[in-house]
């Protein structure tokens, strides 16, 4: 479904990402791993066009997304939340949600002005299945609450369900339970399943070992820049250059 | 003092406050977007002299004459919005403020708008209820879009614009919408303004109108439309209430600014502040 293809990445002298390779599947969970600064956010940032790689092919859906704009990525199917939480926050939850639906709501300018039944019935259910949303990531109680004055936690889960309200075909979470508590950890890996189950192909950064090696099918361990192994998340816990670079600097 | 008398005298001064609260909301629509566009004055000034030329010289009726003065910003912020509105915060400031300038040498040397004397005896076509009208549509246009995908693109735009292009809003598309909505509504009140002071002048439409305009609406508030339209109104009216202080009262008009902005960060109308203290006045009834 994706696929990033030799992907370099230099910023002036620095190289972020060094002749990257990556596949993910439809329906996967896929996991990417690596110490801070390894560049798992970088490979987020070129998949979602905030930037170009310097070299490399960046695939979705057997299309290049090379030279299109992040809206037009965005409209293709991939959403994303971001590790430094970037909400509205000044805007309701529901509102926050609903602007992920911006592309769904296809009445024109003149419909919301003279509020036709198209404007109507198209804002009613975004409203709705907005709601439903809050629902789902347990945010459901306070809707009109403001995003600003959510937990961290909160915070995280309502990022996912902004993203979700794009309805994606491709999922990318930045570390989405970074600064949780093992409850909130829980309830975000019980929320994955269920996306896993719905067919939505998830693509996480995350550095909880026991989140990603839990809900992953797929592995892969990025340290400066380079992807050094790639499998099954037991592979993976055994491989010894991931131990060294990694893992076994980590109490697991 | 009857009724019109007092016309006679105020007139002037309450169709200003009409036109002013039109300038505090098109300048509120960039910021909504998060754009610090100090354009609106000059779009004013395009809208004034098009229309003012429309029915003095080619005699058309004042309906078409607004309408053209509505329409020739609109397309020139199309134009120069596109490369412009690459720019954000000061930067933009400075570009809308240097277009400002263009406008005002322009007007100060074509013929069309009169030269350093600008146009005198323009017909005196408005009544106050055309800007009671266009101040009502205005406002329901607006009100329609804030509570529209349109609305939250504004104001998603303001808070993240990576976020909301993230999201699939075509950022730059919505931006440009902002910017010659904005001007469009200056350009209606500049038609309007130049059917009752008679006179034009390139002066007019410079730097300090500019700044002025954008005190406005940071004075009055951008939360919504009310704020933009309370700071015209205070704006306009301050000058006068201060007569009494004659050489002082430019300083007293400074003054009181400095304390709404000290004071009242985020201006004069704040829903979320008269929320706060309901809140505090019903815990001290409980209490």
């Amino acid at each position: 479904m994706l696929t990033l293809d030799r992907v370099s990445c230099h910023f002036g002298g620095v190289t972020a990402l060094d002749q990257v390779n990556l596949t993910v599947l439809e329906g996967q969970v896929f996991g990417l791993i690596g110490p801070n600064g390894a560049g798992k956010t970088t490979v987020f940032n070129l998949i979602t066009g905030l930037f170009p790689p310097s070299e490399g092919q960046l695939t979705f859906q057997g299309q290049s997304l090379l030279g299109l704009a992040s809206h037009h990525i965005a409209t293709r199917g991939i959403a994303r939340t971001f590790q430094n939480i970037r909400l509205f926050s000044e805007m309701t939850l529901i509102d926050n949600v609903i602007v992920g639906m911006h592309t769904h709501l296809n009445y024109l300018i003149w419909d919301a002005v003279l509020k036709t039944p198209r404007f109507r019935t198209s804002e009613r259910e975004a409203r709705a299945q907005a709601q439903q949303l809050l629902h789902r990531v347990g945010l459901g109680d306070s809707p009109l609450e403001l995003a600003g004055n959510l937990s961290y936690g909160n915070q995280r889960k309502l990022e996912i369900a902004r993203a979700l309200a794009a309805r994606p075909k491709l999922l990318l979470l930045d570390e989405p339970v970074a600064g949780m508590n093992a409850t909130e950890k829980n309830t975000v890996m019980a929320l994955i399943e269920t996306l896993h189950q719905d067919q939505l192909t998830v693509f996480m950064i995350e550095h909880d070992m026991r989140f990603v090696m839990g809900l992953c099918d797929t592995v892969a361990v990025l340290n400066f820049g380079r992807i050094i192994a790639q499998g099954s998340p037991s592979a993976i816990q055994s491989n010894p250059a991931v131990i060294e670079a990694y893992l076994g600097q980590e109490d697991t | 003092m009857d009724w019109s008398s007092w016309w006679s005298t105020y007139s002037t001064l309450v169709l200003s406050i009409g036109v002013y609260g039109l300038m505090a909301i098109s300048i509120y629509i960039t910021l909504s977007c998060g754009l610090l566009s100090l354009a609106n004055a000059a779009f004013m000034g395009i809208g004034s002299y098009v229309s003012a030329v429309a029915t003095m010289q080619f005699e058309l009726p004042f309906s078409l004459a607004l309408l053209l003065g509505t329409l020739t910003p609109s397309v020139v912020a199309l134009i120069i919005g596109v490369p412009v509105l690459r720019l954000s915060g000061v930067y933009l400031a400075m570009a809308t403020l240097g277009f400002g300038e263009v406008v005002r040498v322009v007007a100060l040397n074509l013929d069309i708008t009169g030269g350093p004397l600008g146009l005198n005896g323009i017909p005196l076509l408005t009544e106050w209820w055309h800007v009671l009208l266009a101040l009502i549509l205005v406002l329901i246009l607006l009100n329609a879009l804030r509570h529209s995908k349109i609305g939250r693109a504004f104001e998603a735009i303001r808070e993240d614009e990576t976020a909301a292009r993230l999201m699939g809003i075509a950022t730059h598309h919505i931006k440009l919408l902002a910017f010659v909505l904005g001007a469009a509504i200056a350009g209606l009140a500049g038609g309007l303004n130049a059917h009752y002071t008679f006179t034009l002048s390139p002066g007019n439409f410079g730097f300090e109108n500019a700044v002025d305009i954008l005190t406005m609406a940071v004075l009055g508030g951008i939360q919504g439309l009310i704020g933009p339209l309370l700071g015209g109104a205070i704006i306009t009216l301050l000058p006068e209430l201060l007569r009494s202080l004659e050489e002082f009262r430019m300083a007293a008009n400074g003054v009181i600014l400095i304390a709404v902005v000290l004071f009242l960060p985020q201006g004069i109308w704040d829903p979320r502040r008269f929320r706060r203290w309901l809140k505090k006045r019903a815990t001290h009834v409980d209490a």
